[in-house]
Protein backbone atom coordinates (compact mmCIF):
# COMPACT_ATOMS: atom_id res chain seq x y z
CA UNK A 1 0.00 0.00 0.00
CA UNK A 2 1.81 3.44 -0.93
CA UNK A 3 1.36 6.13 0.77
CA UNK A 4 -0.65 8.01 -1.77
CA UNK A 5 -3.37 5.75 -2.01
CA UNK A 6 -3.47 5.31 1.61
CA UNK A 7 -3.75 9.41 1.95
CA UNK A 8 -6.37 9.14 -0.99
CA UNK A 9 -8.12 5.99 0.66
CA UNK A 10 -8.18 8.08 3.91
CA UNK A 11 -9.87 11.77 2.75
CA UNK A 12 -12.70 9.11 1.40
CA UNK A 13 -13.17 7.31 4.87
CA UNK A 14 -12.82 10.67 6.40
CA UNK A 15 -15.93 12.33 4.62
CA UNK A 16 -17.82 8.98 5.43
CA UNK A 17 -17.38 9.03 9.14
CA UNK A 18 -18.19 12.88 8.33
CA UNK A 19 -21.44 11.97 7.01
CA UNK A 20 -22.59 9.41 9.65
CA UNK A 21 -22.03 6.25 7.32
CA UNK A 22 -22.14 3.76 9.10
CA UNK A 23 -20.02 1.20 6.12
CA UNK A 24 -16.89 3.10 6.99
CA UNK A 25 -16.44 1.50 10.68
CA UNK A 26 -15.86 -1.93 9.06
CA UNK A 27 -13.51 -0.21 6.51
CA UNK A 28 -11.49 1.42 9.70
CA UNK A 29 -11.88 -1.79 11.61
CA UNK A 30 -10.06 -3.89 9.10
CA UNK A 31 -7.66 -1.13 8.32
CA UNK A 32 -6.61 -0.03 11.84
CA UNK A 33 -8.15 -2.60 14.45
CA UNK A 34 -4.46 -4.21 14.36
CA UNK A 35 -2.30 -1.43 15.03
CA UNK A 36 -5.09 -0.22 17.59
CA UNK A 37 -5.54 -3.29 19.24
CA UNK A 38 -1.56 -3.60 19.10
CA UNK A 39 -1.35 -0.64 21.66
CA UNK A 40 -4.08 -0.87 23.77
CA UNK A 41 -2.37 -4.52 24.36
CA UNK A 42 0.86 -3.35 24.57
CA UNK A 43 -0.59 -0.93 27.59
CA UNK A 44 -3.10 -2.73 29.58
CA UNK A 45 -1.65 -6.29 29.00
CA UNK A 46 -4.74 -7.91 29.40
CA UNK A 47 -6.53 -9.60 26.60
CA UNK A 48 -9.74 -9.63 27.69
CA UNK A 49 -9.15 -5.64 28.75
CA UNK A 50 -7.63 -5.01 25.40
CA UNK A 51 -10.83 -6.50 23.73
CA UNK A 52 -13.11 -4.45 25.99
CA UNK A 53 -10.92 -1.18 25.33
CA UNK A 54 -10.79 -1.69 21.59
CA UNK A 55 -14.93 -1.75 21.04
CA UNK A 56 -14.62 1.50 23.64
CA UNK A 57 -12.06 3.00 21.06
CA UNK A 58 -14.13 2.23 17.83
CA UNK A 59 -16.75 3.18 19.04
CA UNK A 60 -15.14 6.63 20.34
CA UNK A 61 -13.99 7.14 16.85
CA UNK A 62 -17.57 6.20 15.87
CA UNK A 63 -19.26 9.24 18.22
CA UNK A 64 -16.29 11.84 17.86
CA UNK A 65 -16.01 10.87 14.00
CA UNK A 66 -17.39 14.64 13.37
CA UNK A 67 -14.98 16.53 15.26
CA UNK A 68 -11.71 14.96 13.51
CA UNK A 69 -9.76 17.78 11.67
CA UNK A 70 -7.81 16.21 8.23
CA UNK A 71 -5.77 19.54 9.26
CA UNK A 72 -4.63 18.59 12.75
CA UNK A 73 -2.99 15.05 11.39
CA UNK A 74 -3.86 11.74 9.85
CA UNK A 75 -6.83 9.98 10.84
CA UNK A 76 -4.77 7.12 11.59
CA UNK A 77 -2.51 8.97 14.24
CA UNK A 78 -5.89 10.40 15.42
CA UNK A 79 -7.55 6.97 15.76
CA UNK A 80 -4.07 5.70 17.76
CA UNK A 81 -4.30 8.62 19.72
CA UNK A 82 -7.59 7.66 20.84
CA UNK A 83 -6.47 4.33 21.32
CA UNK A 84 -3.16 4.58 23.31
CA UNK A 85 -5.27 7.58 25.37
CA UNK A 86 -8.16 5.16 26.34
CA UNK A 87 -5.98 2.43 26.80
CA UNK A 88 -3.83 4.92 29.22
CA UNK A 89 -6.67 5.80 31.53
CA UNK A 90 -7.73 2.56 31.93
CA UNK A 91 -4.14 1.48 33.69
CA UNK A 92 -4.27 5.15 35.35
CA UNK A 93 -7.68 4.21 37.24
CA UNK A 94 -6.61 0.95 37.27
CA UNK A 95 -3.15 1.55 39.23
CA UNK A 96 -5.05 4.76 41.08
CA UNK A 97 -7.21 2.34 42.27
CA UNK A 98 -4.53 -0.42 43.52
CA UNK A 99 -2.54 1.92 45.16
CA UNK A 100 -5.54 3.04 47.32
CA UNK A 101 -6.42 -0.59 47.97
CA UNK A 102 -2.34 -1.73 48.57
CA UNK A 103 -0.23 1.47 48.87
CA UNK A 104 3.04 -0.97 49.02
CA UNK A 105 2.36 -2.07 45.35
CA UNK A 106 5.08 -1.18 43.57
CA UNK A 107 3.89 1.11 40.29
CA UNK A 108 6.96 0.11 37.92
CA UNK A 109 6.26 -3.52 38.67
CA UNK A 110 3.60 -3.72 35.86
CA UNK A 111 5.58 -1.26 33.45
CA UNK A 112 8.77 -3.22 33.76
CA UNK A 113 7.01 -6.75 32.76
CA UNK A 114 5.47 -4.29 30.16
CA UNK A 115 8.45 -2.66 29.06
CA UNK A 116 10.05 -6.28 28.66
CA UNK A 117 7.24 -7.59 26.97
CA UNK A 118 9.01 -9.85 23.82
CA UNK A 119 8.47 -8.55 20.79
CA UNK A 120 8.12 -10.51 17.48
CA UNK A 121 6.98 -7.62 14.73
CA UNK A 122 9.65 -7.54 12.16
CA UNK A 123 9.11 -3.84 11.66
CA UNK A 124 9.76 -3.49 15.16
CA UNK A 125 12.89 -6.00 15.34
CA UNK A 126 14.13 -3.34 12.48
CA UNK A 127 13.34 0.03 14.73
CA UNK A 128 14.64 -1.99 18.38
CA UNK A 129 18.01 -2.79 16.32
CA UNK A 130 17.96 0.97 15.39
CA UNK A 131 16.72 2.34 18.43
CA UNK A 132 19.26 2.49 21.71
CA UNK A 133 18.06 0.23 24.63
CA UNK A 134 17.94 3.21 26.74
CA UNK A 135 15.82 5.24 24.02
CA UNK A 136 13.41 2.64 23.97
CA UNK A 137 13.25 2.37 27.15
CA UNK A 138 11.89 5.79 28.08
CA UNK A 139 10.03 5.31 24.49
CA UNK A 140 7.80 2.40 25.97
CA UNK A 141 7.54 3.80 29.21
CA UNK A 142 6.04 7.14 28.32
CA UNK A 143 4.18 5.21 25.17
CA UNK A 144 3.04 2.16 26.38
CA UNK A 145 3.08 2.65 30.14
CA UNK A 146 1.63 5.46 30.18
CA UNK A 147 3.99 7.36 33.06
CA UNK A 148 4.52 11.06 33.63
CA UNK A 149 8.02 12.28 32.82
CA UNK A 150 8.65 12.56 36.95
CA UNK A 151 7.19 8.73 36.83
CA UNK A 152 9.91 7.62 34.27
CA UNK A 153 12.53 10.19 35.87
CA UNK A 154 12.50 8.29 39.19
CA UNK A 155 11.42 4.47 37.77
CA UNK A 156 14.77 5.00 35.45
CA UNK A 157 16.49 6.70 38.23
CA UNK A 158 17.27 9.79 36.06
CA UNK A 159 17.35 13.34 35.83
CA UNK A 160 14.03 14.95 34.05
CA UNK A 161 15.82 16.55 31.31
CA UNK A 162 17.27 12.92 30.69
CA UNK A 163 13.99 12.13 29.93
CA UNK A 164 12.60 14.42 27.43
CA UNK A 165 16.31 14.41 26.13
CA UNK A 166 15.75 10.37 25.27
CA UNK A 167 12.52 10.88 24.60
CA UNK A 168 13.10 13.02 21.52
CA UNK A 169 15.87 11.09 20.37
CA UNK A 170 13.76 8.08 20.44
CA UNK A 171 11.24 10.02 18.52
CA UNK A 172 13.68 11.92 16.07
CA UNK A 173 14.81 8.20 15.22
CA UNK A 174 11.67 7.25 14.57
CA UNK A 175 10.77 9.77 11.99
CA UNK A 176 14.31 8.93 10.61
CA UNK A 177 12.92 5.57 9.90
CA UNK A 178 10.16 6.55 8.77
CA UNK A 179 10.84 8.60 6.40
CA UNK A 180 13.09 6.01 4.70
CA UNK A 181 10.02 3.78 4.86
CA UNK A 182 8.10 6.03 3.01
CA UNK A 183 10.55 7.61 0.55
CA UNK B 1 12.64 30.41 25.19
CA UNK B 2 12.61 30.55 21.20
CA UNK B 3 10.69 28.32 19.00
CA UNK B 4 13.40 26.05 17.89
CA UNK B 5 14.74 25.88 21.14
CA UNK B 6 11.42 25.07 22.72
CA UNK B 7 10.93 22.25 19.88
CA UNK B 8 14.79 20.46 20.39
CA UNK B 9 14.10 20.35 24.81
CA UNK B 10 12.25 17.32 24.05
CA UNK B 11 9.14 18.68 25.85
CA UNK B 12 7.50 18.72 22.39
CA UNK B 13 7.64 14.89 22.69
CA UNK B 14 6.45 14.39 26.13
CA UNK B 15 3.60 16.37 25.22
CA UNK B 16 2.18 13.98 22.21
CA UNK B 17 3.21 11.30 24.83
CA UNK B 18 0.77 12.97 27.33
CA UNK B 19 3.43 12.40 30.19
CA UNK B 20 3.56 16.55 31.26
CA UNK B 21 1.57 18.01 33.96
CA UNK B 22 -1.51 19.35 33.23
CA UNK B 23 0.60 23.34 33.55
CA UNK B 24 3.07 22.05 31.20
CA UNK B 25 0.79 20.91 28.55
CA UNK B 26 -1.18 24.54 28.78
CA UNK B 27 2.25 25.92 28.05
CA UNK B 28 2.99 23.87 25.20
CA UNK B 29 -0.61 24.58 23.69
CA UNK B 30 0.13 28.15 23.98
CA UNK B 31 3.45 28.34 22.33
CA UNK B 32 1.72 25.82 19.85
CA UNK B 33 -0.89 28.33 19.23
CA UNK B 34 1.77 31.08 18.47
CA UNK B 35 4.32 29.17 16.65
CA UNK B 36 3.77 27.41 13.28
CA UNK B 37 6.73 25.40 13.20
CA UNK B 38 5.72 24.07 16.97
CA UNK B 39 2.67 22.95 15.50
CA UNK B 40 4.39 21.63 12.71
CA UNK B 41 6.75 19.63 14.95
CA UNK B 42 4.23 18.22 17.38
CA UNK B 43 2.32 17.15 13.82
CA UNK B 44 5.54 15.35 12.87
CA UNK B 45 6.31 13.78 16.69
CA UNK B 46 2.45 12.28 16.48
CA UNK B 47 3.11 10.70 12.83
CA UNK B 48 6.51 9.09 14.36
CA UNK B 49 4.69 7.87 17.08
CA UNK B 50 1.45 6.40 15.15
CA UNK B 51 4.60 4.23 13.47
CA UNK B 52 6.04 3.20 16.52
CA UNK B 53 2.32 2.22 17.86
CA UNK B 54 1.48 0.57 14.46
CA UNK B 55 5.07 -1.32 14.61
CA UNK B 56 3.10 -3.36 17.78
CA UNK B 57 0.38 -4.44 15.62
CA UNK B 58 -1.70 -7.57 16.86
CA UNK B 59 -4.61 -8.76 14.88
CA UNK B 60 -7.47 -8.45 17.61
CA UNK B 61 -9.24 -11.69 18.02
CA UNK B 62 -11.81 -12.36 14.90
CA UNK B 63 -15.27 -12.87 16.74
CA UNK B 64 -14.29 -9.35 17.79
CA UNK B 65 -15.18 -7.72 14.62
CA UNK B 66 -18.49 -8.81 14.68
CA UNK B 67 -18.99 -7.76 18.04
CA UNK B 68 -17.50 -4.38 17.61
CA UNK B 69 -19.63 -3.19 14.28
CA UNK B 70 -22.61 -4.51 16.12
CA UNK B 71 -21.81 -2.72 19.10
CA UNK B 72 -21.93 0.66 16.91
CA UNK B 73 -24.83 -0.32 14.92
CA UNK B 74 -26.78 -0.79 17.63
CA UNK B 75 -25.71 2.53 18.74
CA UNK B 76 -26.52 4.13 15.31
CA UNK B 77 -29.84 2.58 16.20
CA UNK B 78 -29.93 4.30 19.63
CA UNK B 79 -28.51 7.17 18.99
CA UNK B 80 -30.28 8.93 15.40
CA UNK B 81 -33.25 6.62 17.50
CA UNK B 82 -33.43 10.19 19.76
CA UNK B 83 -34.31 11.81 16.87
CA UNK B 84 -35.54 9.44 14.18
CA UNK B 85 -37.68 7.64 17.01
CA UNK B 86 -40.32 10.23 17.63
CA UNK B 87 -40.42 11.50 13.62
CA UNK B 88 -41.39 7.47 13.12
CA UNK B 89 -44.06 8.06 16.17
CA UNK B 90 -45.03 10.87 14.80
CA UNK B 91 -45.30 9.15 11.48
CA UNK B 92 -47.55 6.52 13.03
CA UNK B 93 -48.95 8.51 15.03
CA UNK B 94 -50.12 10.68 12.16
CA UNK B 95 -50.94 7.83 10.31
CA UNK B 96 -53.30 6.75 12.82
CA UNK B 97 -54.76 10.22 13.54
CA UNK B 98 -55.40 10.28 10.06
CA UNK B 99 -57.36 7.41 9.97
CA UNK B 100 -59.11 8.28 13.33
CA UNK B 101 -60.12 11.64 11.74
CA UNK B 102 -61.29 9.84 8.42
CA UNK B 103 -63.56 7.30 10.92
CA UNK B 104 -64.69 10.23 12.92
CA UNK B 105 -64.91 12.15 9.52
CA UNK B 106 -67.12 9.65 8.36
CA UNK B 107 -69.28 9.09 11.33
CA UNK B 108 -69.47 12.87 11.51
CA UNK B 109 -71.17 13.02 7.75
CA UNK B 110 -73.22 10.39 8.45
CA UNK B 111 -74.41 12.09 11.60
CA UNK B 112 -74.63 15.44 10.16
CA UNK B 113 -76.52 14.31 7.25
CA UNK B 114 -78.90 12.13 9.56
CA UNK B 115 -79.40 14.84 11.62
CA UNK B 116 -80.21 17.33 8.74
CA UNK B 117 -82.98 15.34 7.83
CA UNK B 118 -84.42 14.78 10.79
CA UNK B 119 -84.03 18.46 11.09
CA UNK B 120 -85.72 18.84 7.40
CA UNK B 121 -88.15 16.26 8.07
CA UNK B 122 -89.15 18.22 11.43
CA UNK B 123 -88.97 21.68 9.78
CA UNK B 124 -91.31 20.46 6.78
CA UNK B 125 -93.63 19.18 9.71
CA UNK B 126 -93.51 22.15 11.19
CA UNK B 127 -94.05 23.95 8.45
CA UNK B 128 -97.13 21.94 7.45
CA UNK B 129 -98.64 22.46 10.82
CA UNK B 130 -97.78 26.50 10.28
CA UNK B 131 -99.50 26.45 7.15
CA UNK B 132 -102.57 24.17 8.20
CA UNK B 133 -102.59 26.61 11.01
CA UNK B 134 -101.98 30.01 9.21
CA UNK B 135 -105.78 28.90 7.06
CA UNK B 136 -107.67 28.13 9.95
CA UNK B 137 -106.48 30.93 11.49
CA UNK B 138 -107.02 33.18 8.24
CA UNK B 139 -110.66 31.03 7.93
CA UNK B 140 -111.51 31.75 11.83
CA UNK B 141 -110.31 35.47 11.03
CA UNK B 142 -112.97 35.72 8.23
CA UNK B 143 -115.82 34.16 10.13
CA UNK B 144 -114.58 36.53 13.01
CA UNK B 145 -114.46 39.94 10.96
CA UNK B 146 -117.89 38.41 9.74
CA UNK B 147 -119.30 38.16 13.19
CA UNK B 148 -117.85 41.21 13.84
CA UNK B 149 -119.94 42.93 11.37
CA UNK B 150 -122.84 41.33 12.73
CA UNK B 151 -122.30 42.29 16.04
CA UNK B 152 -121.59 46.10 15.03
CA UNK B 153 -125.22 45.96 13.28
CA UNK B 154 -126.69 44.39 15.77
CA UNK B 155 -125.06 46.68 18.46
CA UNK B 156 -126.08 49.75 15.98
CA UNK B 157 -129.63 47.88 16.40
CA UNK B 158 -129.86 47.43 20.12
CA UNK B 159 -128.35 50.59 20.58
CA UNK B 160 -130.89 52.32 18.53
CA UNK B 161 -133.80 50.08 19.65
CA UNK B 162 -132.30 50.88 23.61
CA UNK B 163 -132.22 54.91 22.24
CA UNK B 164 -135.88 54.54 21.61
CA UNK B 165 -136.75 52.96 24.69
CA UNK B 166 -135.27 55.05 26.77
CA UNK B 167 -137.27 57.82 25.20
CA UNK B 168 -140.14 58.86 27.52
CA UNK B 169 -142.22 59.94 24.23
CA UNK B 170 -141.91 56.95 22.63
CA UNK B 171 -145.24 54.62 22.41
CA UNK B 172 -144.55 50.86 22.28
CA UNK B 173 -147.33 49.01 20.78
CA UNK B 174 -147.33 45.07 20.84
CA UNK B 175 -149.37 43.36 17.35
CA UNK B 176 -150.78 40.24 18.30
CA UNK B 177 -151.21 37.23 16.05
CA UNK B 178 -154.71 37.58 14.65
CA UNK B 179 -156.78 33.85 14.47
CA UNK B 180 -155.77 32.47 11.31
CA UNK B 181 -151.97 33.39 12.52
CA UNK B 182 -151.62 33.56 16.50
CA UNK B 183 -147.86 32.58 16.78
CA UNK B 184 -147.07 35.77 14.28
CA UNK B 185 -145.89 38.97 16.35
CA UNK B 186 -144.43 41.95 16.28
CA UNK B 187 -143.61 45.40 17.61
CA UNK B 188 -144.05 48.88 17.09
CA UNK B 189 -142.90 52.11 18.34
CA UNK B 190 -144.31 55.57 17.59
CA UNK B 191 -143.09 58.50 18.84
CA UNK B 192 -146.04 61.20 18.69
CA UNK B 193 -144.03 64.06 19.32
CA UNK B 194 -141.91 63.46 16.37
CA UNK B 195 -144.08 61.15 14.47
CA UNK B 196 -141.52 58.54 13.84
CA UNK B 197 -142.40 54.68 13.09
CA UNK B 198 -140.02 51.95 14.18
CA UNK B 199 -141.28 48.48 13.26
CA UNK B 200 -139.67 44.98 14.56
CA UNK B 201 -140.65 41.73 13.52
CA UNK B 202 -140.65 39.06 15.98
CA UNK B 203 -142.27 36.20 14.33
CA UNK B 204 -143.97 36.23 10.71
CA UNK B 205 -144.52 33.52 8.27
CA UNK B 206 -141.92 33.44 4.80
CA UNK B 207 -143.81 35.32 2.21
CA UNK B 208 -144.09 33.96 -1.46
CA UNK B 209 -141.69 35.65 -3.67
CA UNK B 210 -144.50 37.34 -5.08
CA UNK B 211 -145.50 38.61 -1.36
CA UNK B 212 -144.58 41.33 0.84
CA UNK B 213 -145.35 42.25 4.24
CA UNK B 214 -146.97 45.52 4.44
CA UNK B 215 -147.92 47.71 7.83
CA UNK B 216 -151.03 49.81 8.44
CA UNK B 217 -151.57 52.91 10.57
CA UNK B 218 -155.58 52.96 11.16
CA UNK B 219 -156.21 57.12 11.27
CA UNK B 220 -159.72 57.89 12.05
CA UNK B 221 -161.14 54.22 11.96
CA UNK B 222 -159.26 54.05 8.25
CA UNK B 223 -156.58 52.16 7.15
CA UNK B 224 -153.29 54.35 5.81
CA UNK B 225 -150.26 52.86 4.24
CA UNK B 226 -147.43 52.80 6.86
CA UNK B 227 -144.71 51.55 4.12
CA UNK B 228 -143.99 47.80 3.02
CA UNK B 229 -141.06 45.98 4.27
CA UNK B 230 -138.70 42.52 4.39
CA UNK B 231 -139.23 40.38 7.50
CA UNK B 232 -135.10 39.61 7.12
CA UNK B 233 -134.89 43.18 8.46
CA UNK B 234 -134.69 43.25 12.23
CA UNK B 235 -136.21 46.84 12.76
CA UNK B 236 -136.80 49.69 10.32
CA UNK B 237 -138.19 53.02 9.96
CA UNK B 238 -141.54 52.80 8.28
CA UNK B 239 -143.77 56.23 7.30
CA UNK B 240 -144.06 58.59 9.83
CA UNK B 241 -147.86 59.39 11.45
CA UNK B 242 -148.57 62.12 14.48
CA UNK B 243 -152.06 60.69 14.71
CA UNK B 244 -152.52 57.27 15.30
CA UNK B 245 -155.04 54.57 16.72
CA UNK B 246 -153.61 51.11 16.14
CA UNK B 247 -151.22 49.17 13.86
CA UNK B 248 -151.84 46.26 11.84
CA UNK B 249 -149.67 43.87 9.40
CA UNK B 250 -151.30 42.38 5.98
CA UNK B 251 -149.74 40.11 3.63
CA UNK B 252 -149.82 41.79 -0.03
CA UNK B 253 -148.82 41.39 -3.57
CA UNK B 254 -145.28 42.54 -3.93
CA UNK B 255 -145.19 45.84 -4.27
CA UNK B 256 -148.33 46.84 -1.30
CA UNK B 257 -151.79 47.67 -1.51
CA UNK B 258 -153.96 50.57 -1.60
CA UNK B 259 -156.05 49.22 0.48
CA UNK B 260 -155.17 46.09 2.82
CA UNK B 261 -156.26 42.95 2.24
CA UNK B 262 -158.35 41.76 5.07
CA UNK B 263 -157.89 38.16 4.78
CA UNK B 264 -154.40 38.48 4.63
CA UNK B 265 -154.49 40.60 8.54
CA UNK B 266 -151.67 38.89 10.70
CA UNK B 267 -151.51 40.56 13.00
CA UNK B 268 -152.82 44.19 14.71
CA UNK B 269 -152.56 45.95 17.66
CA UNK B 270 -154.02 49.68 19.72
CA UNK B 271 -152.22 52.25 21.54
Amino acid sequence: MSKTVSLLDESQLVAWLRDRDQQVMSVLYDRYSAALFGVIKKVVTDNYAAEDLLQEVFLKIWRAGEQYRPEKGRMFTWMLHIARNTAIDYIRSKRFKASIQTEELDVNTAVNERVTTPVDHIGLKEVIVTLKPEHQQVLDLLYFGGLTQEQAAEELDIPLGTVKTRARTAVQVLRKLLIEKTS
Amino acid sequence: MTPEAYITSGILELYVLQSLQPEEMAEVEEMAHHHVEVRTAIADIRESLAAYGQLHAETPPAPLRSKILTAIAAEVENTPAVEIAPKVLQMTSGAEVAVRYARIAIAASISLFLVSLLTAANFYLRWQEAATLANTLLAEKTVLAAERALLQTSAAEGKELLALIANPDIRLVNLQGTDSYPEASALVAWNPLSSAVYLWVNALPQPADDQQYQLWAIVDGQPVDAGIFDIEVGSKQMKAFDKVEAFAITLEPKGGSIAPTLEQLHVIGTI
